[in-house]
């Protein structure tokens, strides 16, 4: 029988192996992993909405103003932690210190790095996420479970004896819904426009209307199918901008001067990507909507080409990568090519299967529909 | 009559302003804009006046847009601009003398632009206030939007610049059309729930959403996008129609890409002799974009065909009548189960119409005649007027979103720009600082003099500083930075003004204010004069 205390020492022990293992899994020099971020790199080509900016590089003035040769500072050493949702499944941390503040926690800790711990409601709240960042990292993308949750962070280490030593505290970020609530209580006001806001003290009074009758049968097919033409435009709209669209499509070979185009301000080809979230849920069915995604993600010599799937992957200045794609059923083959400046090369060929079997009616939940498949070519 | 719907156009450009270069070529979005888009929006509003239509068009012009189009530096720089490119044209008529079509289409330029011109001059080069005596006449609802076009739900921790943002733009347009605003046009649609305090003081009535802020709202909305929400703090939500943006904006069938349109980057500033076009480009030495273009999108090949203006144009009315048609039947069917009549809200950038789709104005002008001439079932309606006529909606909280990509905040918080907001965070702090610390003393000023002009150097450089924060805060530097474009300028942008607020936070809490040093940066960053910087208190 476990004890309580062989548990948690078991505990401590598989959590310091996972540590272990993690780190040596990214480099032999023992590197941190690497942020994870949302997609951003090219999975389409780097024109689109901003086009309206693109000009040709500006010709560069001497400085007319003396502080303009100034930099900012690289921190102001508040020792605040700052977490925004950015969306409903990353969160992003910042931790305000100066290189002598981050170097002093750091070799506090046991792990000679800080970590960032992540969890829903409050601070005491279980269970947490913990992120391991690396030792000169002032932020973090976060990846989290919960779309509409409210979430709390806290930056701290662990010390030599594996106790929790805390740095910050952040406020609370919530991360917007990504689904239809499944709140259906409709309550209505009337608010002439002579009446200035202001003077409404605190929220709008309900106005008591005829009791408006559930939509019927056919109304609520012509509610789902407003949402079916989004799901539909989801799949047509792709992130690539306005400019293909006005090049009737034109060919890439067409020798056109790199960022030479003067574009108004034209945020509209983004906006045709609106996600949504999951069908309307219906009061009586239950449901489950689920998906997958791959990341890949490594490192390698900073000023050495990477491609994967063939298509060239910019390194982060320090080296690292990641990449991430859609994981539909399926076998999937995806190789990950490094070449150094001398011609070095090597090579990694990645081979993944997925399948899913079903019981009972089980949909997609919405992905980003800028992710490819690994082989389905970038 | 079953069903309404509301056009909105966005005008929108970021501040930019070098008094200390004779020319600077980010300048000549502002200039592009204005004789491609805006006065022929202007030209359009005047012709549906004299013809008597009842036109309904909702029109957002930025605090920074207005600030610009009334700019006297920028104001004689466009004359410049447009005096130069009748010039070109001239000598292009010349060129092509002898080359059919080209020459008739070097005339068309040549009468585009002198007209353009003779509109310009002919409203005494105030665009602002030409657009305010349609707003006047009924014909026309002008919007606000945030002072710089910060993404407001990014800096609604920091209460007091949220407030900050939305007063500012409240001020300035009250100064530029004599009024209160009604609407407040979301940058980028951006919502959450941390705005509804401001939104509510400023006695803002209605803003726009994606379409996702409203299905996603809590609770669920009756109507869908075709009916607004109140939120609970009273301000309407208007959700996007999907349908008609994917009409105009879908990659593989929206209009603008059609073969008959003219082709924007067959440019002469491109494919003309270097030397020719040299003394008409807007950065020197590089080749750009002039304005004139002689060929259409004909297809996927570089080979380009000639632009036949009369084909283009009834590319333009058969894209009117679809678009009419598609609303139509959108209406009709959802008109038949919902119990209200349903609304069709379709906000588009007013750049799209006349600089990225040439035709764009020409196609606006159809479907609102078409629209003014068929009021079956349809009708054009402006948000407010909707809420005049249906006071009663559903209370509910829209959700947190965008219509950038991916619809939240990813555009502008990601790897390449996140560096900016631990800078802003700390500079908004120490405004407030700023603005409690030196607001304690009320200050009264002599009788006779301008309540709003700064009694002291120090009151000087708590505006600038307002102002250096201000213009740090626009969303258009993290978005430049995002899509790769003209990164240099955006990044010196947001380090200038930082840098700028720092160096002027320091003088007036540690050393003193260096009166020459401000009065150049007073010069250069002159937006939004009168400035309150107590609303950062």
């Amino acid at each position: 029988m476990k004890t309580k205390k062989s548990r948690s020492k078991k505990g401590a022990q598989s959590a310091a192996r996972i540590a272990r293992r993690v780190l040596r899994a990214r480099s032999k020099t023992a590197k941190i992993p690497p942020m994870l971020f949302e997609g951003d790199e090219p999975g389409l080509p780097a024109t689109g909405p901003g086009d309206h900016y693109a000009l040709v590089p500006t010709p560069s003035a001497g400085p007319s103003i003396r502080d303009e040769v100034r930099e900012l500072p690289a921190a102001y050493g508040t020792e605040k932690l700052m977490l925004v949702a950015r969306d409903p499944h990353w969160l992003y941390a910042h931790w305000d210190l100066t290189q002598d503040q981050q170097r002093r926690y750091n070799a506090l800790s046991a792990d000679r790095h800080l970590v960032v711990r992540v969890r829903p409601g409050t601070i005491a709240a279980h269970p947490f996420t913990e992120v391991h960042v690396h030792p000169e990292s002032r932020s973090w993308f976060i990846h989290v479970e919960g779309a509409g949750i409210r979430y709390g962070a806290e930056l701290g280490y662990y010390a030599a004896n594996r106790q929790w030593a805390t740095v910050a505290t952040s406020a609370s970020a919530a991360t917007p819904p990504d689904t239809v609530s499944r709140d259906q209580t409709q309550r209505f006001a009337t608010i002439p426009m002579e009446v200035p806001l202001p003077q409404l003290s605190g929220p709008v009074e309900e106005t008591r209307v005829a009791h408006l009758p559930p939509l019927d049968a056919a109304q609520e097919r012509a509610l789902d199918e407003v949402i079916k033409t989004h799901l539909r435009w989801q799949e047509d709209a792709s992130s690539a901008g306005i400019t293909d669209m006005i090049r009737g499509l034109v060919g890439w070979d067409i020798d056109l001067p790199p960022s030479a185009l003067p574009l108004p301000f034209d945020s509209q080809i983004e906006s045709l990507f609106s996600p949504l979230g999951g069908e309307r849920p219906r009061p009586e069915d239950f449901w489950l909507n689920v998906n997958a995604e791959l990341v890949l993600y490594g490192a390698t010599e900073s000023d050495a080409s990477l491609t994967i799937g063939g298509w060239p992957i910019r390194l982060q200045p320090d080296g690292t990568f990641s990449f991430r794609f859609a994981l539909p059923d399926g076998d999937h083959e995806v190789a990950v090519s490094a070449m150094s400046a001398e011609g070095d090369l090597r090579q990694a060929r990645l081979k993944f299967s997925r399948r899913t079997e079903y019981s009972g009616e089980v949909g997609a939940a919405p992905q980003n529909s800028s992710l490819k498949a690994p082989d389905a070519g970038l | 009559m079953p069903g309404y719907l509301s056009l909105v156009l966005h005008a929108h450009l970021p501040f930019v302003r070098h008094p200390e270069h004779e020319r600077f070529l980010e300048e000549t979005w502002l200039f592009e804009a204005i004789t491609e888009a805006y006065i022929p929006l202007l030209q359009l509003l005047e012709r549906w006046r004299r013809d008597s239509l009842d036109t309904r068009l909702t029109l957002t012009l930025t605090p920074t847009l207005c600030s610009m189009l009334l700019d006297p530096l920028l104001q004689a720089r466009y004359e410049r601009h447009l005096n130069e490119l009748i010039d070109l044209a001239g000598k292009e008529i010349q060129r092509t003398s002898l080359n059919q079509p080209f020459h008739a289409l070097a005339l068309f330029y040549q009468e585009r632009f002198t007209v353009a011109r003779d509109a310009y001059l002919g409203c005494g080069r105030d665009l602002v206030g030409a657009f305010r005596q349609f707003q006047d006449l009924g014909q026309l609802e002008i919007l606000t939007s945030a002072a710089t076009h910060a993404l407001l739900p990014l800096l609604a921790d920091h209460q007091p610049s949220l407030r900050a943002q939305i007063l500012v733009a409240r001020d300035h347009y009250r100064t530029c059309f004599g009024r209160e605003p009604r609407g407040l046009w979301l940058p980028e649609c951006a919502y959450a729930e941390s705005l509804d305090g401001v939104l509510q003081a400023a006695n803002i009535r209605w803003v726009i959403t994606d379409t996702h802020g409203i299905l996603h709202a809590e609770p669920q909305p009756r109507y869908a996008t075709f009916a607004p929400l109140f939120t609970p703090r009273g301000i309407a939500a208007f959700g996007r129609d999907a349908e008609s943006a994917r009409q105009v904006w879908s990659r593989h069938q929206g209009y603008p890409g059609d073969p008959r349109y003219r082709d924007f980057y067959r440019d002469i500033g491109f494919d003309l002799d270097f030397d020719y076009v040299k003394p008409y480009l807007s950065a020197p030495g590089q080749r750009g974009f002039t304005g004139i273009k002689y060929h259409c999108i004909t297809g996927r090949s570089a080979d380009k065909q000639v632009y036949d203006r009369p084909a283009a144009l009834q590319a333009a009315e058969e894209h009117a009548d679809q678009f009419l048609a598609a609303r139509n039947a959108q209406i009709l069917s959802l008109a038949g189960v919902l119990d209200r009549p349903p609304l069709l809200v379709a906000p588009y950038d007013a750049e799209l119409f006349g600089h990225w789709w040439y035709e764009g104005p020409e196609f606006l002008d159809f479907v609102v005649r078409k629209a003014c001439g068929d009021q079956q079932n349809l009708t054009l309606i402006t948000p407010a007027e909707y809420l005049q006529r249906h006071p009663t909606n559903q209370v509910a909280t829209p959700s947190a979103s965008s219509w950038g990509e991916g619809g939240y905040w990813r555009v502008w918080l990601n790897e390449k720009n996140e560096w900016i907001y631990p800078h802003l965070r700390v500079a908004q702090e120490r405004m407030t600082e700023l603005a409690r610390r030196f607001s304690c003393g009320a200050v009264v000023s002599p009788v006779g003099t301008d309540p709003s002009s700064p009694r002291s150097l120090q009151e000087r450089a708590l505006r600038q500083a307002a102002r250096e924060l201000l213009l740090a805060q626009a969303s258009d530097w993290p978005f430049i930075l995002r899509s790769g474009t003209s990164p240099d300028y955006a990044r010196k942008r947001v380090k200038d003004h930082l840098l700028r607020f720092t160096t002027l936070y320091d003088q007036l809490t540690a050393t003193r204010v260096d009166e020459q040093w401000l009065g150049n940066i007073e010069g250069m960053d002159n937006i939004f004069p009168a400035v309150d910087y107590r609303y950062w208190a």
